[in-house]
């Protein structure tokens, strides 16, 4: 697909990917990579300049409302009438989407998401995570078979983000739905999703799920390094130039070292004889190791960080 | 069908708007304070009291021709005289009540000149031009058989009425005007006034002469609120253009267009409600607006019916414009910033508080029977003040008043589908 705006601005440049049934998609990449427009696109909301789009082996422009019916979006923004309440908007948007018995999938919805003890509070006085649980509950009522959810943890906080992954994994355990999800926090991106592809530039850089990913473009495990916050400049300095002679590409950064290794308990015992050989250990505050994020594939594969 | 999409809509549309404090205010609020304002300003004040420049044209050929004449002002026997020389000089000396300021600077006009002073009219320089028939004297004078017609001492001297008109003889005069023009009115009622009370002499027998306006007047009594009114409530309806803006802009800035587009809903059906909801809106503004006149003294009557129509059918327009407002602005900053460009002048040039020079484009009568479009009939408060003042202060019949009613139905149904399109053109279409 490609996509050009009439301001002449390419969003989408080539970019080609499959979604299979049931599966978590995740669309990872900074903002301004083309995630939206690329969303847009497949809810039919927006032409490809080039490239067609199929969902459920059907064309979007060509059987927009058949498919429509079997798609839920939660946009980034809060799209709901903030001075309606809870109910009144998940029962205008049943209407919408036409839902028979709609009262009865409110009412399931509203026990998932734990909506239900809010349901008369209007919309604008709700917190920020339960207004992002009633964006993606509207973007459900239909039952639909694809879920299109675009930074559906924006502004949440890690409590919420818990909440909300719990209820999305459960629907697709119990509903076997097919999730397309869009964010810039490789977090999300690594927690929900069952593939992943990552987007820079309007293109394509590389579709894997993601422990594949780490695989393939980590180095398995970072060891971090984090000296006292006091220590003056020449001793850090010391400290990295005898690291770098074991660990020749060793990054640093803000009083922390970071060596990447394949061998971490060979490693950390080797750091560990370095620093007592030469009675650096009273100046290191402490010493971590973890696994390779996502983040690290996308400096990999871009030479960026995901937030630049 | 969607219908119940259309009624969930626009319930939905309605209750965001009554639970908006702000949008509320400005809706219902601000008119009703408005009108109040001039409510208080104007109710008990008199209407206006400085000369009103007219024209006359006198036909008069008076008489002469061996009739023994009554002169009734000089209380003698005359053999020639031109009645009409008297009717004009009172209407010069006229006053208005309980001040000395004069009614009318009154230019007089030769006969020949008929063409000179019409166009004196259409261009404002005289507010009525009164037209004296040629028979004006002999009209007179059977008033005076009329007036007289028991007196035998009378009877005597004028050998019987020998040579007086029949009793049922009556001359004619016009008045002409622009009829939403307040000056007209208080000069036309005022002329009236003054000619009956010059044909009767003082008693209650008017005979003799007919006076011919455009329609029958009712504006005796009518304070400048009253004439203020009309306009008023054309202003209120102007006044929603940045609401119905804000309101087709609002969805599409936060999203919910988006999330809308891509449910069962059509495009029409969403705009379809829009429109609804505004209709409610206007609904309980327009009975609350004429309320608040009837308050502050506007005369009740059935005619606020025909007024209440009229405001429906310009919400249409206004709802028209504001929907193409919000298909070619950049954001919704740009679209209020634009309606309220737009409604306050259009508000002043539609005449809402005074009137202002509308050229009439003498092309358009060929193309519609004789009746024409003037150059700022275009907007569509134009003819709907027009309509508001000369229906709600009974200048004019809903009969006469077919052409204005047509053009301003004409306006409103075509700034609606243009608004419409452009709108959908703009934010339904893929892209």
């Amino acid at each position: 697909m490609h996509k050009i705006y009439s301001n002449g601005i390419h969003a989408v440049k080539g970019l080609s990917l499959e979604v299979e049934q049931g599966e978590v998609f995740g669309l990872l990449g900074p903002n301004g990579a083309g995630k939206t427009t690329t969303m847009n696109m497949m809810i039919g909301l927006l032409k490809p300049t080039k490239g067609k789009i199929t969902i459920f082996g059907k064309s979007i422009m060509n059987n927009g409302k058949e498919i429509k019916q079997k798609i839920g979006v939660a946009p980034q923004e809060f799209s709901f009438y903030s001075h309606l309440t809870v109910y009144e908007n998940a029962k205008l948007f049943a209407t919408l989407y036409d839902v028979k018995n709609c009262e009865r999938r409110i009412d399931e919805l509203f026990n998932l998401f734990e909506l239900d003890e809010i349901r008369h509070q209007r919309s604008d006085q709700l917190s920020g995570g339960q207004k992002r649980r009633l964006n993606l509950t509207l973007a459900l009522l239909h039952d639909p078979d694809l879920l299109i959810l675009d930074e559906p943890a924006a502004g949440m906080d890690p409590q919420s983000r818990a909440v909300l992954w719990s209820s999305v994994k459960s629907l697709v355990r119990s509903e076997n739905k097919t999730i397309v999800l869009a964010t810039h926090l490789m977090e999300v991106a690594d927690k929900l999703s069952d593939r992943i592809v990552i987007i820079d530039h309007g293109k394509d850089l590389v579709i894997d799920a993601p422990e594949e990913l780490k695989r393939k473009f980590g180095h398995g495990e970072t060891i971090q390094i984090h000296v006292k916050g006091d220590l003056a400049s020449d001793e850090f300095s010391l400290i990295k130039a005898k690291v770098k002679e074991i660990w020749p590409d060793v990054k640093n950064s803000n009083h922390s070292l970071q060596i990447h290794t394949d061998d971490a308990i060979d490693d950390l015992s080797k750091l560990l004889e370095l620093l007592k050989q030469h009675d650096l250990k009273q100046k290191i505050a402490d010493i971590s190791l973890r696994s390779e994020t996502l983040e690290d594939v996308f400096i990999k594969l871009t030479g960026r960080k995901l937030r630049e | 069908m969607q219908h119940k999409m259309l009624y969930v809509l626009t319930i939905s549309f309605f209750k965001s708007f009554y639970r908006n404090r702000v949008a509320f205010f400005f809706l219902l609020i601000f008119p009703l304070i408005f009108v109040g304002v001039f409510g208080i300003a104007f109710q008990f004040s008199d209407p206006l009291n400085s000369p009103i420049d007219i024209g006359i044209i006198n036909n008069d050929e008076g008489v002469s021709n061996g009739v023994v004449i009554l002169d009734p002002f000089q209380g003698k026997i005359v053999s020639a005289i031109r009645f009409s020389d008297r009717f004009i000089s009172i209407i010069g000396n006229a006053t208005y009540p309980n001040n000395t300021t004069k009614l009318f600077n009154v230019q007089e006009y030769n006969s020949s000149n008929l063409e000179l002073a019409k166009s004196d009219l259409e261009n404002r320089r005289i507010l009525a031009l009164v037209v004296i028939p040629n028979d004006f004297s002999i009209g007179f004078l059977a008033a005076l058989r009329n007036i007289f017609a028991d007196d035998p001492l009378l009877q005597n001297i004028t050998k019987n009425w020998e040579g007086y008109p029949e009793p049922t003889f009556s001359t004619k005069i016009f008045i002409q005007g622009d009829q939403t023009l307040q000056q007209f009115s208080i000069a036309s009622t005022a002329l009236r006034q003054i000619t009956e009370e010059f044909f009767s002499l003082g008693s209650s027998k008017v005979k003799g002469v007919t006076i011919s306006t455009e329609s029958e007047l009712t504006t005796q009594g009518l304070t400048v609120f009253d004439y203020i009114f009309p306009g008023l409530v054309i202003f209120g309806i102007l006044q929603t253009l940045s609401a119905i803006t804000t309101l087709a802009m609002t969805d599409v800035e936060s999203g919910l267009l988006r999330r809308i587009k891509i449910t069962q809903a059509s495009g029409s059906t969403y705009v379809a409600s829009m429109i609804l909801s505004q209709l409610i809106l206007s609904l309980l503004q327009l009975p609350i607006m004429f309320l608040t006149g009837v308050m502050f003294g506007f005369p009740l009557s059935s005619r606020l019916w025909y007024g209440f129509v009229i405001a429906v059918i310009l919400m249409f327009g206004i709802t028209g414009i504001g929907f193409i407002l919000a298909g070619i602005a950049k954001n919704s900053e740009a679209a209020i910033g634009l309606a309220n460009i737009i409604s306050v002048p259009m508000a002043f040039l539609a005449g809402s508080f005074f009137i202002v020079p509308n050229p009439e484009l003498k092309w358009t009568a060929k193309l519609l029977g004789g009746n024409t479009i003037r150059v700022l009939d275009f907007l569509p408060a134009t003819p709907a003040v027009r309509l508001m003042r000369t229906i709600l202060l009974g200048q004019q019949s809903i009969k006469n008043s077919w052409f204005d009613l047509t053009l301003l139905s004409t306006l409103s149904g075509i700034y609606l589908i243009a608004g419409l399109m452009t709108y959908s053109k703009r934010h339904f279409q893929s892209q």
